[in-house]
Order: structure tokens, then sequence, then C-alpha cells
């Protein structure tokens, strides 16, 4: 019998999840050792957020597990489907996560606080991708940047940094 | 969607990650969004003056610069290599002294000329 943990959302949601799937989170891992988590553990984290947060550590377990009970015999296609099926998952959650930015930015944060490394390197690559090969003016408007900078603050810092908007 | 800024509103260590995965010379574009931007720039550890910075064409005025006596005269074109090449040499002597002010521990640093490529890691 796997041995299951009660993690409770800032808003009082209960997620019954195994510790296998949890201490992915350095985070709670500790929280773990140190024998402070008895009964529920409570995090600052939304149900929203946390049930986002499972969906990636369920994934991320789902496949290690896998990794482990691989013989070596037809290993390579098996792999090979696995990593195609990993992709995909992936791409879907990508996509949920730029539809809705406000859960894209929650989960960075949860991740941050949950220390959970593989996420966040996965969330800091996706905003990442989505600057890549704009302008400052179109990134602004895609997560509502407010240019407070004065008019000649902004030329000082176009003439000092000017060139690298040379191609 | 509400109208907030929620990526500026993130720790600088994760805006620096968000960084890291950026061409060096986008992540010096950042620091024209806004205040928040230019903090998280004015701190980042990672410098990479690579060829992107430092374009394959001003070798050209390289090499003339070299063989330059009193005769040769300069051409327009060269001339401006010579200005863009010392503004971007500056500009980079500018960012290691802000670090080193700031006392940041730079974590990689690339400083690519031409064809030679010197790289230091901390």
């Amino acid at each position: 019998m796997a041995i299951m943990y009660a993690l409770k959302s800032s808003d009082n949601e209960i997620f019954e999840v195994e510790q296998k799937v949890i201490e992915q989170s350095e985070t709670i891992k500790k929280m773990i050792e140190d024998g402070a988590a008895t009964g529920e553990i409570p995090l600052q984290v939304s149900s929203k957020t946390l049930a986002k947060v499972l969906e990636w550590c369920k994934q991320r377990q789902h496949k290690t597990v896998e990794n482990e009970n691989d013989d070596n015999k037809g290993k390579r296609k098996k792999e090979r489907d696995e990593d195609d099926d990993i992709k995909e998952w992936e791409n879907k959650f990508s996509d949920e996560l730029k539809a809705d930015k406000d859960v894209l930015f929650d989960l960075l944060l949860a991740s941050n606080y949950l220390d959970l490394p593989a996420l966040l390197s996965f969330l800091c690559q996706l905003v990442a991708d989505m600057v890549a090969g704009k302008m400052p003016e179109e990134i602004r408007r895609m997560f509502n940047i407010e240019n407070d900078f004065t008019p000649e603050e902004e030329k000082a810092i176009t003439a000092e940094h000017g060139w690298a908007f040379q191609p | 969607m509400d109208n907030i800024d929620r990526i500026s509103d993130l720790p600088h260590l994760i805006l620096h990650h968000i960084m890291s995965f950026l061409s060096f010379k986008q992540v010096i574009q950042t620091s024209l969004l806004s205040k928040q931007w230019q903090r998280a720039w004015h701190s980042f550890p990672i410098l990479e003056f690579d060829r992107a910075v430092f374009p394959p064409n001003l070798r050209f005025y390289r090499h003339r610069v070299i063989d330059i006596d009193e005769d040769t005269v300069i051409e327009e074109g060269e001339a401006e290599g010579k200005e863009k090449l010392f503004k971007l040499l500056s500009y980079m002597e500018e960012t290691l002294h802000n670090r080193h002010r700031q006392m940041i521990s730079v974590k990689k640093f690339t400083l690519q000329l031409f064809e030679s490529r010197l790289k230091v890691a901390e």
C-alpha cells in the first residue's frame, strides 16, 4: 500500500496524494523528513494551482516508474513511444498555460515555493519561448507590462543599449 | 484576462531563470521593458559577449586598422566600424564594472572577438 499524504490548499481543499508523487517537492519532502507533516500539510497554494502542480508531478512520477520497470528488451521502441507521449502531454500542458497566463504565473510561484526544479525550468523555458524574437512593445502588450520610464529615461537607455536592437 | 502585470512581480531569481533561456542580445533588450526589468538585467550574472554582439563583419575593420599608417585613408564604412567596435567594448567594460560594484558574482562570462573565444566560468 502506497503511503498517502493529505495536502491542504490555501482555500482549504484537501488533496490525497501518494508520498512518491509529492516527494518531488523538496519543500514537502523536508517537511515529511522533519516529521512536521502529520495529518494535513497546509500549503500556501490555491486549489486551482495545486491541482496543476499535482498534474505535473503525477506525469513525472509515471515516467520515472515506467523507466525503472523497463528491461532492455524492446526498450528502445518503447522509449521512443513514451517520449512522443510525454511531448504530446507537455505540449497540451503548455498550451493550456499560454491560454491562461494567470495560471502560468501562479504555477511559476508555486514551483518556486515548493522547490520543484524540473517544473520551474519547464515554465521558465515556456515563458522564454513566448518572449523570444519579440520586440519590447510586443512583450509589454503580451504581459501587460507598464512602461514606467519617462521619455527622457527611455531615450537614455536606447542610446546605451541601442546596438542590441540592430540586426 | 485581467490587465495585471504578473510577470514583473516575479522574484529576480525567476526572471533570471527565464532570461537564461534567451539570447544575450534579447536579455539586454528586456531591460527596456520597465524599471523592474532594468533592475533584473543589472543583476543578471550571465554575460555572453559572443558573435551576436560582436558581429564577424567587424573583423574587416580590425585587419585594416593594424595596417593603418599615416597615408591610409579611413573610408567612411571603416570609421563606422571603428566607432561601433569601441562602443561595444566600452559597453562590455561598463557592464562588468557594474556587476563588480554590486559585488555580484558572474556565473558565466563569454568573450568572442572575431575568431577567438575566451570563456571564463566561476
